[in-house]
């Protein structure tokens, strides 16, 4: 599981990258599969460099989209850390 | 500035082998 507000998560090296129009895919060499990201998780994705605190990917969000205050940006942002985590795709 | 809305992140996970029998890196 990703603690939230210490983790910089990271990606790991081996998964090739493809940007098909709005879309990311990745695929895992390991598990030989194909991950289809949309604009957001692509974004999440992206900023897996390391680097970026979740508060620093949550701001990257709000400032790219319109988010309406019923939507819980951060738990998004957790889930799909955890996806990523589950696939294989970070490291934590 | 126009922002585009927000979608919630979504991740879909495809064998190697459902691409290839789907579809003739």
């Amino acid at each position: 599981m990703v603690k939230p507000t210490t983790r910089s998560p990271l990606k790991k090296e081996d998964i090739v990258l493809r940007d098909i129009g709005d879309e990311t895919v990745l695929y895992n060499p390991q598990t030989k599969a194909i991950h289809v990201l949309n604009k957001t998780s692509s974004m999440v994705w992206e900023s897996c460099d390391g680097k970026h605190s979740l508060e620093m990917i949550e701001k990257k969000i709000r400032d790219k989209f319109e988010v309406s205050s019923a939507q819980d940006v951060k738990e998004d942002i957790i889930e799909s850390l955890n996806k990523f985590s589950e696939l294989g795709l970070i490291n934590q | 500035e126009f922002k585009e809305g927000y979608e919630k992140p979504k991740i879909t996970t495809y064998s190697e082998e459902e691409i290839l029998s789907q579809y003739e890196f």
